[in-house]
Protein backbone atom coordinates (compact mmCIF):
# COMPACT_ATOMS: atom_id res chain seq x y z
CA UNK A 1 0.00 0.00 0.00
CA UNK A 2 1.47 3.45 -0.95
CA UNK A 3 1.76 5.91 1.26
CA UNK A 4 -1.15 8.67 0.92
CA UNK A 5 1.07 11.76 0.79
CA UNK A 6 -2.33 14.02 0.59
CA UNK A 7 -0.83 16.73 -1.92
CA UNK A 8 -4.09 17.63 -4.16
CA UNK A 9 -3.15 16.81 -7.82
CA UNK A 10 0.54 15.97 -7.56
CA UNK A 11 1.64 11.78 -7.29
CA UNK A 12 4.56 11.91 -5.22
CA UNK A 13 8.03 9.48 -6.62
CA UNK A 14 8.37 7.79 -2.50
CA UNK A 15 9.99 4.36 -1.86
CA UNK A 16 6.63 2.40 -2.99
CA UNK A 17 6.77 4.17 -6.00
CA UNK A 18 10.26 3.62 -6.80
CA UNK A 19 9.25 -0.76 -6.14
CA UNK A 20 6.80 -0.25 -8.44
CA UNK A 21 8.36 1.53 -11.34
CA UNK A 22 11.59 -0.11 -11.29
CA UNK A 23 11.54 -1.72 -14.68
CA UNK A 24 9.49 1.26 -16.52
CA UNK A 25 12.62 3.59 -15.00
CA UNK A 26 15.32 1.26 -15.73
CA UNK A 27 14.47 1.00 -19.30
CA UNK A 28 14.22 4.67 -19.63
CA UNK A 29 17.16 4.66 -17.66
CA UNK A 30 18.96 3.00 -20.87
CA UNK A 31 17.84 5.61 -23.20
CA UNK A 32 20.51 7.95 -22.05
CA UNK A 33 22.36 6.22 -24.84
CA UNK A 34 21.40 6.90 -28.48
CA UNK A 35 22.02 2.88 -29.93
CA UNK A 36 19.26 1.72 -26.65
CA UNK A 37 16.84 4.98 -28.03
CA UNK A 38 17.58 3.53 -31.89
CA UNK A 39 16.65 0.22 -30.61
CA UNK A 40 13.53 0.87 -29.11
CA UNK A 41 12.25 2.85 -31.87
CA UNK A 42 12.74 -0.45 -34.08
CA UNK A 43 11.17 -2.83 -31.84
CA UNK A 44 9.02 -1.02 -28.96
CA UNK A 45 7.13 -4.45 -27.77
CA UNK A 46 10.23 -6.35 -28.22
CA UNK A 47 12.54 -3.39 -25.71
CA UNK A 48 9.77 -3.59 -23.53
CA UNK A 49 9.85 -7.09 -23.23
CA UNK A 50 13.42 -7.18 -22.58
CA UNK A 51 13.06 -4.99 -19.52
CA UNK A 52 10.16 -7.03 -18.32
CA UNK A 53 7.73 -4.02 -18.30
CA UNK A 54 4.33 -4.72 -16.44
CA UNK A 55 0.98 -4.66 -18.18
CA UNK A 56 0.50 -1.23 -16.64
CA UNK A 57 3.36 0.16 -17.95
CA UNK A 58 3.30 -1.13 -21.43
CA UNK A 59 -0.03 0.41 -21.72
CA UNK A 60 1.84 3.82 -20.55
CA UNK A 61 4.50 3.62 -22.92
CA UNK A 62 2.22 2.59 -25.58
CA UNK A 63 -0.05 5.50 -24.38
CA UNK A 64 2.85 8.35 -24.50
CA UNK A 65 0.77 9.90 -22.02
CA UNK A 66 2.65 11.08 -18.81
CA UNK A 67 0.00 10.96 -16.56
CA UNK A 68 -0.49 7.47 -17.14
CA UNK A 69 2.96 6.65 -17.04
CA UNK A 70 3.46 8.20 -13.55
CA UNK A 71 0.67 5.98 -11.98
CA UNK A 72 2.91 3.57 -13.51
CA UNK A 73 5.42 4.27 -11.23
CA UNK A 74 7.43 6.79 -13.77
CA UNK A 75 9.81 9.03 -12.37
CA UNK A 76 10.21 12.01 -14.00
CA UNK A 77 14.13 11.67 -14.30
CA UNK A 78 13.77 8.60 -16.62
CA UNK A 79 10.49 10.04 -18.34
CA UNK A 80 12.19 12.46 -19.27
CA UNK A 81 15.12 10.38 -21.44
CA UNK A 82 11.86 8.44 -23.00
CA UNK A 83 10.02 12.05 -23.83
CA UNK A 84 13.61 12.86 -25.81
CA UNK A 85 12.94 10.13 -28.10
CA UNK A 86 9.87 12.08 -29.28
CA UNK A 87 12.11 15.32 -29.67
CA UNK A 88 9.85 16.13 -26.33
CA UNK A 89 11.31 18.28 -23.32
CA UNK A 90 10.85 18.38 -19.85
CA UNK A 91 8.76 21.61 -20.54
CA UNK A 92 6.21 19.17 -23.06
CA UNK A 93 6.24 16.98 -20.11
CA UNK A 94 5.31 19.70 -17.66
CA UNK A 95 2.73 21.22 -20.20
CA UNK A 96 1.00 17.79 -20.50
CA UNK A 97 0.72 16.92 -16.58
CA UNK A 98 -0.80 20.28 -16.10
CA UNK A 99 -3.54 20.21 -19.43
CA UNK A 100 -1.62 22.92 -20.80
CA UNK A 101 -0.53 23.62 -24.34
CA UNK A 102 3.06 24.42 -24.16
CA UNK A 103 3.19 27.88 -24.95
CA UNK A 104 0.29 28.63 -22.03
CA UNK A 105 2.83 26.48 -19.66
CA UNK A 106 5.89 28.45 -20.78
CA UNK A 107 3.38 31.43 -19.90
CA UNK A 108 2.36 29.95 -16.65
CA UNK A 109 6.10 29.87 -16.08
CA UNK A 110 6.89 32.79 -16.19
CA UNK A 111 3.62 34.35 -14.82
CA UNK A 112 5.32 32.74 -11.84
CA UNK A 113 7.96 34.68 -11.60
CA UNK B 1 37.13 19.48 5.55
CA UNK B 2 40.58 17.67 6.16
CA UNK B 3 42.10 14.61 3.47
CA UNK B 4 44.16 12.38 4.88
CA UNK B 5 47.65 12.45 3.84
CA UNK B 6 51.00 10.97 3.69
CA UNK B 7 53.09 12.81 5.97
CA UNK B 8 56.05 11.97 3.49
CA UNK B 9 53.67 14.42 0.94
CA UNK B 10 53.13 17.18 3.24
CA UNK B 11 56.56 17.28 4.53
CA UNK B 12 57.77 17.50 0.74
CA UNK B 13 55.89 20.19 -0.08
CA UNK B 14 56.79 21.98 3.17
CA UNK B 15 54.22 24.00 4.69
CA UNK B 16 51.66 24.84 1.34
CA UNK B 17 48.69 26.87 2.51
CA UNK B 18 45.01 25.10 1.54
CA UNK B 19 43.35 26.92 -1.09
CA UNK B 20 41.66 29.60 -0.73
CA UNK B 21 38.13 29.87 -1.33
CA UNK B 22 37.03 33.04 -3.23
CA UNK B 23 32.98 32.71 -3.78
CA UNK B 24 30.23 30.46 -3.93
CA UNK B 25 27.97 30.59 -7.16
CA UNK B 26 23.96 29.21 -7.57
CA UNK B 27 22.09 28.79 -9.84
CA UNK B 28 18.75 26.82 -10.50
CA UNK B 29 18.78 24.49 -13.01
CA UNK B 30 16.20 22.88 -15.26
CA UNK B 31 16.82 21.26 -18.75
CA UNK B 32 15.55 23.51 -21.18
CA UNK B 33 18.55 26.24 -20.19
CA UNK B 34 21.12 23.15 -21.65
CA UNK B 35 18.71 23.92 -24.28
CA UNK B 36 18.56 27.33 -24.93
CA UNK B 37 22.45 27.86 -24.63
CA UNK B 38 22.98 25.22 -27.01
CA UNK B 39 20.70 27.44 -29.90
CA UNK B 40 21.59 30.57 -28.62
CA UNK B 41 18.18 32.05 -27.31
CA UNK B 42 20.07 33.87 -24.44
CA UNK B 43 18.50 37.35 -26.24
CA UNK B 44 14.97 35.61 -26.84
CA UNK B 45 12.56 37.17 -24.73
CA UNK B 46 11.87 34.35 -22.68
CA UNK B 47 15.16 33.66 -21.99
CA UNK B 48 16.79 37.57 -21.54
CA UNK B 49 15.51 37.87 -18.10
CA UNK B 50 16.95 34.51 -17.02
CA UNK B 51 20.67 34.86 -18.75
CA UNK B 52 21.36 38.60 -18.35
CA UNK B 53 21.46 37.57 -14.62
CA UNK B 54 24.79 35.88 -15.25
CA UNK B 55 26.76 39.28 -16.58
CA UNK B 56 27.93 39.87 -13.26
CA UNK B 57 28.88 36.41 -12.55
CA UNK B 58 30.88 36.45 -15.89
CA UNK B 59 32.74 39.90 -15.32
CA UNK B 60 33.43 37.95 -11.27
CA UNK B 61 35.32 34.78 -12.94
CA UNK B 62 37.08 36.99 -15.83
CA UNK B 63 38.48 39.23 -12.95
CA UNK B 64 39.26 36.73 -10.51
CA UNK B 65 40.10 33.82 -12.45
CA UNK B 66 39.88 30.69 -10.47
CA UNK B 67 42.22 28.39 -10.88
CA UNK B 68 39.62 25.47 -9.35
CA UNK B 69 36.01 25.14 -9.63
CA UNK B 70 34.46 22.40 -7.35
CA UNK B 71 30.85 22.00 -9.45
CA UNK B 72 28.72 20.16 -7.67
CA UNK B 73 25.03 18.98 -9.68
CA UNK B 74 22.29 16.65 -9.28
CA UNK B 75 22.67 14.02 -11.45
CA UNK B 76 19.17 13.52 -12.46
CA UNK B 77 19.56 9.66 -13.76
CA UNK B 78 22.23 10.40 -15.95
CA UNK B 79 24.88 8.62 -13.99
CA UNK B 80 23.12 6.95 -10.98
CA UNK B 81 19.93 4.62 -11.31
CA UNK B 82 17.66 4.42 -8.39
CA UNK B 83 19.02 1.10 -7.37
CA UNK B 84 22.45 2.88 -6.35
CA UNK B 85 21.39 6.67 -5.49
CA UNK B 86 23.88 8.11 -3.01
CA UNK B 87 22.49 11.24 -1.49
CA UNK B 88 26.10 12.36 -2.40
CA UNK B 89 28.88 11.37 -4.54
CA UNK B 90 32.51 12.66 -5.32
CA UNK B 91 34.42 12.00 -8.87
CA UNK B 92 37.64 11.43 -8.91
CA UNK B 93 38.22 10.55 -12.25
CA UNK B 94 40.67 12.40 -14.82
CA UNK B 95 37.24 13.32 -17.21
CA UNK B 96 34.04 12.40 -17.08
CA UNK B 97 32.18 11.74 -20.72
CA UNK B 98 28.45 12.10 -19.90
CA UNK B 99 25.80 10.15 -22.35
CA UNK B 100 23.82 12.47 -24.52
CA UNK B 101 20.01 11.61 -23.08
CA UNK B 102 18.53 12.13 -26.78
CA UNK B 103 18.20 15.94 -26.01
CA UNK B 104 20.21 17.04 -29.29
CA UNK B 105 22.23 18.97 -27.03
CA UNK B 106 26.24 18.74 -27.08
CA UNK B 107 27.55 16.67 -24.62
CA UNK B 108 29.54 18.40 -21.49
CA UNK B 109 33.01 18.47 -22.72
CA UNK B 110 36.12 16.92 -21.00
CA UNK B 111 37.92 18.71 -18.58
CA UNK B 112 40.85 17.46 -17.19
CA UNK B 113 42.05 17.20 -13.64
CA UNK B 114 44.42 19.64 -13.59
CA UNK B 115 45.87 18.36 -9.99
CA UNK B 116 43.70 15.52 -8.50
CA UNK B 117 43.49 15.66 -4.68
CA UNK B 118 44.44 12.45 -2.87
CA UNK B 119 41.47 10.37 -1.29
CA UNK B 120 38.39 12.01 -1.84
CA UNK B 121 37.53 16.10 -2.94
CA UNK B 122 37.66 18.72 -4.95
CA UNK B 123 38.50 18.10 -9.20
CA UNK B 124 39.00 20.98 -11.78
CA UNK B 125 36.10 21.06 -13.95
Amino acid sequence: MSYNWNIPGTPVFGGDEARKGYALNKMCFSFNDKANRDAFKADEEGYMAKYNLTGEQKDAIRSRNVLQLIAAGGNVYYLAKFAGIFGLSVQDIGAQQTGMSLEDFKAHLVAQG
Amino acid sequence: MRTSRPISWRRAEGRRGHGKVIGGIATSHVPSIGGAIAKGLQQDPYWKPFFDAFDPIHDFLAREKPDVAVVIYNDHGLSHFLDKMPTFAVGAADEYKNADEGWGIPVVPSFPATRRCRGTSSKAS
